[in-house]
């Protein structure tokens, strides 16, 4: 993955149930691929893209993590450092939309304070077999202070979006707070909030939120 | 440390091997023609004559009729009277050259044989009745309203992951293949309560499955629609008996936190420090952790990272351990990743975690594996007996970063 230079080195971590597509969403997102047969995650994959937002190249890493629950021991650990989740469903299962209550309470217990979460509502493509209004999606996602998406990994609608809205969100947040701390400390970022586990690509990094 | 690594990796030496003989032969490239007696000059009554077996035309050649003859002493351990598991184990480890063959040994090697010749066959009907009966109490027998909570999630679980179990393969395609995974991973799930189903076990189950089919088939094309019930009964109660041989042996690597992964890992790390001290550091410079990287390789015993009937060819030899996949294993492991220190070395963090998500294995054959396999038993040679140089040195590190 040769990626050119970036600005910012974001790390992002995609959770939700077993099967509601968050493997299709990172291959379609950082490949372009979709496949109707992959198989499950076993503790975690990773890949990593870069896009452009407001001027600035910003390279996700994302970690796409296992659904099920005896993997949470392991997969929690990698909340760590994470500034962004997506928090994916199938909206044709009403179940695994239930569920995002119990991912939520996950982040809370490991992740960063502040980590910006959306909510995916994947597979919309399955548009007769919808069990998960967009209406009850987006009133929850609002209740939860929440970003909201429909995406199809199978079509690809959405899924960009997703991607970059969540992105450039994490991007707008760090420089409000850069400038806030800039502002009462006339310093610049502070060096003890590091966002992600790399240290061998440091180098190549300008800052970091 | 590394410099012994180094020696060890040109080494190529597992358990002493009869047949290897012939392997040597087959190196030298004796042409057949030269070799036959037509061809031959008159020889002298007095020199040695060359053993007709030990002539080679080709490596192939000379792999098969190998492979023929070792054929030949598994048959004859397997049909006498009282089974000498021992001997079983000896034959297993340099791997099982008859495919037909390789169910049956498997389920001698995890004891779902009786020993005895004689009551082997009702000792089988008793056990794959048991399963059948056990199927329909679990799931046949009650209504979906009736089930356990929990029980039900499970079962959500693996009708999830049924349709994702060797996707692409045909075999695995049929309904029926997909009914027989969805009984046998519920069956022992709702079993064992401690660890339940969990992801990964049905990639066991799938190696169990292509070589119980390979055991019924006729020819090397198989044909699920042209195997009678009867017969895929008796693979789906096989295939139980198998996977909970393996999964016992394992029961602490699927419970709650996983420790007996956990603890593999640590050996993992241990031997790592060891033999390749230089790649050991490189991932602690990078930030990488043993658990990233041999998470998958324990969860689903290497079926994963490597190309079906290579997985099968490893699990020969894991079987053929006694608990293999709990006291041979991690040296496996630890040859594994050796196997790719000099392309991990000279990577960085991403690009450590993307080669490790796509290991290039997708053109391994017998012949790699059995280089690992050769290397990983060097490494037991060395360190099984000595357990003392797998404890860790006191510095704190824990391989996993301290997050189980």
């Amino acid at each position: 993955m040769a990626d050119a230079e970036y600005d910012y080195l974001f790390k992002v971590v995609l959770i939700g149930d077993s099967g509601v597509g968050k493997s299709n969403l990172l291959s379609r997102f950082t490949r372009n691929e979709f496949s109707l047969d992959s198989k499950s995650t076993i503790g975690v994959e990773f890949a990593t893209k870069s896009i452009q937002a407001e001027g600035k190249t910003i390279k996700a890493q994302i970690w796409d993590t296992a659904g099920q629950e005896r993997y949470r021991a392991i997969t929690s650990a990698y909340y760590r450092g994470a500034v962004g989740a997506l928090l994916v469903y199938d909206l044709t299962k009403h179940g695994t939309f239930e569920n995002v209550d119990r991912w939520l309470r996950e982040l809370r217990d490991h992740a960063e304070a502040n980590i910006v979460v959306m909510l995916v509502g994947n597979k919309s493509d399955l548009k007769t077999q919808r069990a998960v209004e967009t209406s009850e999606a987006m009133a929850f996602a609002e209740q939860h202070n929440l970003a909201f998406i429909e995406t199809s990994a199978l079509d690809a609608s959405g899924v960009d979006v997703a991607f970059q809205n969540i992105l450039t969100e994490i991007y707008r947040l760090m420089n409000k707070k850069q400038m806030q701390e800039g502002s009462a400390k006339q310093s610049v970022a502070s060096k003890g909030e590091k966002i992600s586990i790399t240290s061998g690509e440091d180098k190549k990094k300008k800052k970091c939120c | 440390m590394a410099g012994l690594w180094a020696r060890l990796r040109g080494r190529r030496s597992p358990p002493p091997d009869a047949s290897s003989v012939t392997d040597v032969f087959a190196d030298a490239a004796i042409a057949r023609e030269d070799l036959e007696p037509a061809a031959r000059p008159p020889t002298p009554p007095a020199q040695p004559k060359l053993r007709r077996d030990y002539v080679a035309s080709s490596p192939q050649a000379a792999r098969e009729r190998q492979q023929r003859r070792s054929d030949g002493e598994f048959a004859a351990c397997l049909d006498a009277d009282a089974l000498d598991v021992a001997a079983l184990r000896r034959l297993a480890w340099n791997g099982i050259p008859n495919k037909r063959r390789r169910a049956q040994v498997w389920r001698c090697l995890l004891r779902c044989e009786a020993s005895k010749r004689a009551e082997r066959r009702e000792h089988a009907a008793a056990r794959r009745a048991a399963f059948h009966e056990a199927v329909a109490a679990a799931l046949l027998d009650v209504p979906a309203s009736e089930r356990d909570p929990g029980d039900a999630q499970m079962l959500r679980q693996i009708l999830v992951d049924a349709p994702r179990t060797c996707p692409g393969s045909p075999l695995f395609a049929h309904d029926r293949v997909q009914a027989l995974v969805v009984n046998v991973l519920y069956v022992w799930a709702v079993k064992h309560p401690a660890s339940g189903y969990v992801q990964g076990m049905n990639d066991l189950l799938a190696v169990f499955l292509v070589v119980l089919v390979d055991e019924v088939s006729e020819g090397d094309h198989v044909d699920v629609a042209t195997l009678s019930d009867d017969v895929l009964d008796d693979v789906a109660a096989d295939a139980y008996g198998l996977l909970n041989g393996v999964l016992e042996s394992l029961d602490d690597h699927y419970v709650h936190r996983q420790p007996g992964l956990q603890r593999t890992i640590e050996e993992v790390d241990g031997l790592l420090r060891r033999v390749d001290a230089d790649l050991h550091k490189h991932l602690d410079e990078v930030g990488v952790l043993l658990l990233q990287v041999t998470f998958r390789w324990i969860n689903c015993l290497l079926v994963r990272e490597l190309p079906m009937r290579c997985a099968i060819r490893l699990w020969d030899t894991c079987l053929a351990e006694e608990r293999g996949f709990r006291t041979f294993f991690p040296y496996v492991c630890a040859a594994f990743l050796c196997h790719f220190s000099d392309a991990l070395k000279a990577k960085p963090t991403e690009d450590v975690h993307l080669f490790l998500t796509s290991l290039p294995t997708s053109n391994w054959a017998d012949d790699e594996v059995e280089t690992l396999l050769s290397e990983a038993y060097i490494l037991s040679t060395l360190f099984r007996s000595a357990p003392a140089h797998l404890q860790h040195e006191p510095d704190g590190i824990t391989p996993c970063g301290g997050f189980l």
